[in-house]
């Protein structure tokens, strides 16, 4: 028997054998009800014509009562289901735009695994292997634990497997946060892009002056509703474009970094979107010096055999970015003042790098630092093609004089200077799927025999499956 | 061969440079709450063909409805919203205060607080007026039964609720106590509590449960006129409460979508003579003076308290009455006579 039945004969029996029901709530004063019109009927409806009988009517309004509250908890049932059906976030498992996720019924713990796939392609007009390859393929961890505490682990399996990132984050209020363990130096603004969220295949000329991953402990947050962003880390310290694992020296690296959105908070539109910052590092570095190299990854400057790095390693990166709608543009400007020492003594040596890189959205998404997720993904049934975005680089690296003039460098080896622009198209098929494709040409003063070192011209071709 | 490389990739650049998919139609998702879905109805074409006609673009809007406080959690759960119009400024803080999807002082960006227009909280009776209700006081006697939503999932249940402890208040010299009692009576009255207006209106007039329906004037207007003609009455109490349903972009999504843009201009049409008649037509109060004054006379007068006045405005509101464990919860308990 169903709630209905049962409802409707209990009711029927309480009113054969029942008092009149009025008397239990109160005398009243006002006339008897005269007969209410039928109300009106709509198809599925179950209404009935308003009984004379005052008790009658009272077990026709309970009747119905009972039956409306059965409707309406049907009702929140439903779309509480259709809510979980919808939104992921509440359901303990889940795999979507984000990857894959577990979380515990209270939020508090949560598992998320997002992979990075990228499939290169590297095709040159000159001597070199053109070559397909697996840039990255990093099964990104990450994890919540009781709301504020994070981690992340993300190994680097093309190529030599190492670790990449593998650090805790302890986030107890948005302004006020603290990172241990291994990480991107809050250095270059597009250094810490992600690596799903290049405009181009290969980071330009300034990220070659940066740290790339250390390890050590950094305070920073976001201030005044992220208007202003901070980090102010402590690291081992690692040579430019490095990624390092352990300190070769007990001296430690100060890192700082600050960018500001003076016009965030206003309702001037066209200008909320730009931002400037600056970032610095001062530290001791000694031992083996890394060299530069081109986005088809030829290197282009190497210090010679038994020059090395000694004493205090300092740099400044002035950084600003601009995003308006379909538009965006981000420049930055790099110094890597580091002393260095060879055969013929010791002198500091400051290598300066810049770049400007645009992009614009044709099909009209607003261009960001972060992912962008199409307006209509790739679908052929509904004609529609995903985001196609367009970018265009410059940029230039000014290798010190005094690294050829101190023979630190081979000048019929290394170049003094190397500019280089790029073109490229990027289709975002849908938000997790991209593919890339770049035209870049770099042209150097010095670095040859007796001329200039041949130009390079590389076309650059990426697949990339990113969560 | 290296200059015919270059070249080939310069063309292929050169005709992405002309994008023919520049322009494609764009679409917008407005979450609203349980009542306006006609008023929308039409508020959509009108702006559709008025953006059209200034763009060129074609615009197609979908709408969701339902209890204001359920939709809100909604939008901050994920549903992804380029425009909010709920029934009431709480539920747009909850967007911008726990789901950070817009900033904190949205109320700032459109006319009147962002409400393009007002309504306020009356009765709806049987035909006949059988249990004689003129005032608050009269929902509270015997044998009268109320149907309601509830304020904990909707906006016009909490407009109803304060409307009711702002006039108990009134009535009796600021004493809590006796507002307490009275919304505590009130509630004990109501053996349904559905999740939103529209739900209410079904209960009263499709189900023909109940002698009195407490809520949005516009919906008692069109049940007077459309819905229910001929089987209920309008009831206006000489006091009432002044709801200010509030209208925004959330700017997350929209500027994720790429809408931004044109979910501004969508809100701002409410604002123009042509979505304030259209607003007065679906028994919303204008606040446009012109068209105000030419639907003067189908709009009944009362006085009007604010929540600011009464309540020191919706966060003091929510805390004190609707928050889990306030006043509300303590004073209703379901399926009591």
């Amino acid at each position: 028997m169903n709630i209905d039945s049962f409802l409707y004969v209990a009711l029927f029996l309480a009113a054969l054998s029942a008092p009149r029901l009025a008397s239990a709530q109160g005398a009243t004063t006002e006339p008897p009800a005269s007969p209410a019109a039928a109300p009106s009927h709509q198809p599925g409806d179950n209404p009935a014509p308003r009984a004379a009988d005052p008790r009658m009517e009272e077990l026709d309004q309970r009747v119905r009562v009972v039956e409306r509250r059965w409707e309406v908890e049907q009702e929140t049932l439903a779309a509480r289901k259709e809510e979980e059906r919808k939104n992921p976030a509440s359901v303990p498992f889940a795999y979507g735009k984000d990857g894959a996720a577990i979380k515990s019924p209270d939020g508090k713990f949560q598992f998320r695994l997002r992979p990075l796939v990228q499939a290169d392609g590297r095709f040159y007009i000159s001597e070199n292997t053109n070559t397909f390859l697996l840039r990255r393929v990093r099964p990104v961890l990450e994890g919540t634990i009781f709301e504020f505490f994070e981690w992340r682990i993300m190994p680097e399996l093309a190529g030599t497997p190492n670790v990449q990132d593998a650090y805790g984050n302890v986030r107890l209020l948005k302004e006020v946060q603290f990172r241990g363990g291994k990480f991107k130096s809050p250095v270059g603004l597009e250094r810490l892009a992600s690596d799903a969220d290049l405009p181009f295949v290969e980071r330009g000329l300034p990220t070659q002056l940066v740290p790339d991953r250390d390890v050590g402990i950094q305070l920073h947050g976001e201030l005044l509703d992220s208007t202003v962003t901070y980090a102010v880390g402590f690291f081992n310290g690692v040579g430019d474009g490095v990624n390092g694992d352990v300190d070769n020296n007990d001296k430690k690296d100060w890192v700082g970094r600050l960018v500001v959105r003076p016009l965030q908070p206003t309702s001037f539109e066209l200008l909320r979107g730009f931002g400037i910052g600056i970032a610095a590092t001062r530290g001791t570095h000694t031992g083996p010096l890394p060299g530069y190299r081109t986005s088809g990854q030829a290197t282009f400057f190497q210090y010679a055999e038994g020059v090395r790095g000694t004493g205090t390693h300092r740099r400044l990166a002035p950084q600003a970015f601009y995003y308006y709608g379909p538009l965006g543009l981000f420049g930055e400007y790099t110094v890597s003042s580091q002393i260095v020492a060879g055969p013929t003594g010791h002198a500091r040596v400051d290598h300066k790098a810049w770049q400007v890189v645009g992009s614009f959205f044709v099909t009209g998404e607003d261009a960001s630092y972060t992912t962008v997720t199409p307006k209509h993904q790739l679908d052929p049934k509904n004609a529609t093609i995903g985001a196609i975005e367009l970018v265009a680089r410059y940029g230039e690296v000014h290798i010190d004089d005094g690294a050829f003039d101190r023979q630190f460098a081979d000048p019929t080896r290394s170049a003094r200077r190397a500019r280089a622009w790029a073109v490229g198209l990027n289709w975002h098929l849908a938000r997790n799927f991209k593919l890339m494709a770049d035209y870049e040409r770099t042209n150097f003063e010095g670095g040859g025999k007796s001329d200039d070192r041949p130009h390079e011209i590389v076309a650059l071709t990426r697949l990339q499956v990113a969560y | 061969m290296k200059k015919l490389f270059t070249l080939r990739i310069l063309v292929v650049a050169l005709a992405l440079l002309f994008p023919t998919a520049a322009l494609a139609d764009v679409a917008l998702l407005n979450v609203s709450y349980d009542p306006t879905r006609e008023l929308y109805q039409d508020v959509n074409a009108a702006f559709a063909r008025y953006w059209q006609g200034k763009t060129g673009q074609g615009l197609s809007i979908k709408q969701s409805h339902g209890g204001s406080g359920k939709q809100a959690r909604s939008i901050i759960d994920g549903l992804e919203a380029d425009v909010a119009t709920l029934a009431l400024a709480y539920d747009v803080d909850a967007l911008a205060q726990k789901g950070k999807l817009l900033p904190e002082d949205w109320q700032k960006r459109l006319p009147h607080n962002s409400a393009p227009y007002t309504s306020t909280m009356v009765f709806l009776v049987r035909k006949g007026n059988p249990k004689g209700i003129r005032e608050w006081e009269d929902l509270v006697k015997p044998g009268v039964t109320i149907v309601a939503p509830n304020p904990k999932t909707s906006g016009g249940g909490r407009w109803n609720y304060l409307a009711a402890w702002g006039v108990a208040l009134k009535r009796n010299g600021g004493d809590e106590e006796k507002a307490k009692e009275f919304v505590t009576k009130l509630y004990r009255a109501m053996p349904v509590l559905d999740t939103g207006a529209r739900g209410s209106t079904t209960t009263f007039l499709q189900r023909g449960i109940g002698d009195v329906l407490l809520g949005w004037e516009n919906e008692a207007i069109m049940a007077v006129n459309e819905i229910g003609k001929g089987q209920v009455e309008l009831v206006v109490p000489s006091l009432s409460i002044l709801a200010e349903p509030p209208v925004t972009v959330v700017d997350k999504f929209a500027s994720k979508h790429g809408t931004k843009d044109v979910a501004h201009a969508y809100l701002q049409f409410l604002y123009s003579p042509e979505g304030q008649e259209i607003a007065a037509r679906h028994y919303y109060r204008p606040r446009l003076d012109a068209v105000a004054k030419r639907y003067e006379g189908k709009f009944p007068k009362l006085e009007l308290f604010t929540i600011d006045d009464v309540f020191g405005g919706w966060q003091k509101a929510h805390v004190k009455h609707f928050a889990d464990g306030a006043i509300f919860d303590q004073i209703y308990q379901p399926w009591q006579k």
